[in-house]
């Protein structure tokens, strides 16, 4: 079967270790977790602190992945060999504070671990108290809550501000992710809170074998025809796809797609480039990436 | 012409008959030679046989000699952490640490890794005095990055005089690198900067821009050329990197391709890029890295453009990725037949029931056309002329992938390149035009099964 990974993002000391503590023995209640760290701290601290908390089955990647993905090649072989071994039902990764969120994605395509892995959610953690505390990373910050499925607005115990106003401030950045309130990396439900938002009844996808995910980066803008016909040609074999697209008149827009219904809702905003995550039983000889590219030229 | 003289146009803006073509070969120099990341970036002679064999392979116009950013870093007290595929990571930071500021000093020719570098430099050059040979050295706020942590963030507004004073430091220190290098050999300054990518351009342009210069000012003053490589979602800043005034800028594919080069050109700056590393060169396959390589260099042109990858090579990129887009690089044929199978991705391949027959042999050739295309012609006349010897018992059908039809065949035989010819479905030329000798034999094979 293949094993769903959850990405949980966010910026240094935004609470994702805290998070993981307390997310990792709630899933354990009835599966095999196993956590994959990608810190980029002094001698992994968050790693040493994670396991001297409870004892995980845990994949290290110390390999400095700060940069970009240029040093992703690496983590494939200690990936596919981690799953291997460990077996795990889930995976649970805290990514790099400072790394491209989804550009870990790209790697679950590769043959060793294609329909091994699959990128299933991805969690974003907000620090509330220190939001605007580096203006100068603002757009590193939307970024990463542009990526997200669910934004955890952590740290509300210290946050003294409009809670509102702030809320309002993430959804401008991504009106289709849940936000979810969160103390000290604590949230109530997380049954409920890690749901995936579709628009249609979602689709079981865990327990099938050769499930893979597919990230597409691109910084080309797309037409709306060209974009329907990209996901029409997929012949049904992606389960769902989701993410924010640059559409060709400069504006943005959010797409969401279950087998060949597909939904584009265009926004009231700048164009960032696009980042689509697709789960589905792909044809191997397609290379999505290129062929997403070729479908921007039409 | 000479990589260099190639490199120094496209710096000028002159227009290049072909795109320069710059490899960035970090640690998969190991790879080649069969060391681990880390034997290979401590050793002079095993750097220089890694890059000697990325030239055999490559053909480059230009290439790093190391790509690693923390050989700076690594002298003024960061600690390290080995991989055996990457560079090492930077673990420590001695300013978060308690170390003064003050008490860092500029590196010397003897420290650290520095003469790893500068010998595998000089005997590269010395050997290849026609090759761009590039210097790399850690832009100043990513070294700042190295040595403060990612606190440097917050100190950008609760203490902007500390980061002036450190990126001095780093500029300093970025400027005797840069010209040992260039003392060296080095012909190009690469100024590696990606953790500017976090930065907006209004910080860009207190905290970076003025280092930046300063250093790109050094590198003129020395009549040689620089580049400002930068990694990751950086679009916003790529306006305000031009005016720090390098010769070239270098960006990966979070930023299209198009955008630079209108940004760059506007400004009179060259730009170079951004071959996908992850999703084509690493994981895709030699159609896809041509496929990938003929659009960067459609969209960049003739005029400034010089190909590369988005960043430093992985380590396990497969050498025939590479050295497909090295064969698209020189052959206007290749090139041409990529463009061509722009559409693959939206095709169905051709069905092959009743294609091949029991009675004799089926030759199908798939070329660009013969009409056009020499190498194709002389393999179509080859293999012709060694059928008309088998008295109707082989058939030869060329399949022209200038048409629809003719590229849903190549996708069903799985062919990837062009000219190539397969007997009974089966690939058995490539390329290259085989001798009669060796066509009869294949044919003679095959109706002996």
């Amino acid at each position: 079967m293949s094993i769903p990974l959850q990405l949980i993002t966010g910026f240094l000391g935004s609470g994702k270790t805290s998070f993981l503590k307390h997310y990792w023995p709630y899933l354990s209640q009835s599966k095999k977790v196993a956590v994959i760290q990608n810190e980029f701290s002094p001698v992994n601290i968050d790693g040493q602190e994670l396991k001297a908390d409870f004892s995980c089955e845990m994949l290290e990647v110390n390999n400095g992945s700060v940069f970009c993905v240029c040093l992703l090649g690496s983590f494939i072989d200690s990936l596919r060999q981690f799953v291997d071994q460990v077996k795990p039902d889930l995976l649970l990764m805290e990514a790099s504070g400072l790394s491209d969120t989804l550009g870990v994605g790209q790697v679950f395509q590769s043959e060793k671990l294609r329909g091994k892995i699959y990128l299933d959610k991805v969690w974003c953690l907000v620090d509330a108290k220190h939001f605007d505390r580096a203006p100068a990373l603002k757009l590193r910050l939307e970024h990463q809550v542009r990526s997200a499925d669910i934004v955890l607005l952590n740290k509300l115990d210290l946050y003294d501000g409009d809670l509102n106003e702030l809320k309002t401030d993430i959804q401008k950045m991504n009106p289709f992710s849940a936000l979810v309130e969160a103390r000290h990396g604590q949230i109530e439900d997380y049954e409920l809170s890690g749901k995936p938002r579709f628009f249609m009844v979602e689709q079981a996808i865990g327990g099938r074998p050769d499930v893979e995910s597919v990230v597409i980066k691109s910084a080309q803008s797309i037409s709306e025809k060209a974009l329907r016909s990209f996901v029409q040609n997929l012949n049904g074999a992606c389960f769902r796809a989701k993410g924010f697209v640059r559409l060709e008149n400069g504006k943005q827009g959010f797409m969401q797609a279950v087998f060949d219904q597909l939904e584009i809702k265009e926004l009231d905003q700048q164009a960032g480039s696009t980042e689509l995550v697709l789960i589905g039983q792909f044809d191997k000889s397609v290379n999505l990436q290129l062929k997403y590219d070729e479908y921007c030229r039409l | 012409m000479n990589g260099i003289e190639l490199l120094k146009k496209a710096f000028k803006l002159e227009e290049t008959k072909r795109a320069p073509w710059v490899p960035f070969v970090g640690v998969h120099g190991g790879k080649l030679i069969g060391v681990d990341a880390e034997t290979y970036l401590k050793d002079a002679e095993l750097i220089k046989q890694g890059i000697e064999k990325s030239i055999s392979l490559y053909q480059p116009d230009g290439i790093p000699i190391v790509f690693d950013l923390q050989v700076e870093a690594e002298i003024l007290g960061c600690k390290l952490v080995w991989s055996k595929e990457n560079p090492p990571a930077v673990i420590s930071h001695p300013l978060l640490e308690g170390t003064p500021l003050a008490d860092l000093k500029l590196p010397e020719a003897t420290d650290g890794r520095i003469p790893v570098v500068l010998e595998a430099t000089k005997a590269i050059k010395g050997k290849y005095p026609e090759l761009g040979v590039y210097g790399l050295i850690t832009g100043p706020f990513t070294l700042a990055l190295h040595l403060l942590g990612t606190e440097i963030f917050m100190k950008l507004f609760e203490d902007p005089d500390y980061v002036v004073e450190l990126m001095d430091f780093c500029t300093e220190v970025g400027m005797r690198y840069s010209e040992m290098l260039l003392d060296s050999g080095c012909d190009v300054i690469a100024v590696v900067d990606p953790m500017t990518s976090q930065i907006d351009p209004m910080s860009f342009e207190t905290f970076v821009s003025p280092y930046a210069k300063r250093i790109f000012d050094f590198v003129r003053s020395k009549d040689k050329y620089s580049s400002f490589f930068v990694c990751g979602h950086a679009q916003q800043n790529i306006e305000v990197m031009c005016d720090c005034r390098p010769d070239n800028i270098s960006i990966d594919e979070n930023i299209p391709l198009d955008f630079v080069k209108e940004t760059a050109l506007a400004k009179g700056i060259s730009f170079g890029g951004n071959l996908k590393l992850t999703s084509v060169l690493l994981l895709g396959n030699e159609l896809d890295s041509k496929k990938e390589a003929v659009s960067c260099i459609d969209l960049g042109g003739v005029k400034g453009f010089i190909l590369a990858p988005g960043c430093d090579l992985p380590m396990d990129t497969p050498v025939e990725n590479l050295q497909a887009v090295t064969e698209l690089v020189y052959s206007e044929y290749a090139q041409q037949a990529t463009r061509e199978m722009e559409h693959v991705a939206s095709l169905e391949p051709m069905s092959l029931d009743g294609h091949f027959a029991d009675d004799k042999i089926v030759v199908d050739i798939i070329t660009l056309d013969s009409a056009s295309c020499a190498p194709c012609q002389y393999m179509v006349e080859a293999v012709k002329q060694a059928a008309a010897d088998f008295d109707g018992a082989v058939e030869v059908i060329e399949h022209k992938i200038k048409n629809v039809d003719g590229i849903r065949m190549m996708m069903a035989l799985g062919v990837q390149n062009v000219p190539t010819t397969c007997v009974n479905g089966k690939v058995a030329f490539i390329s290259q035009i085989p001798p009669k000798s060796a066509i009869i034999e294949a044919f003679e094979k095959e109706l002996a099964v």
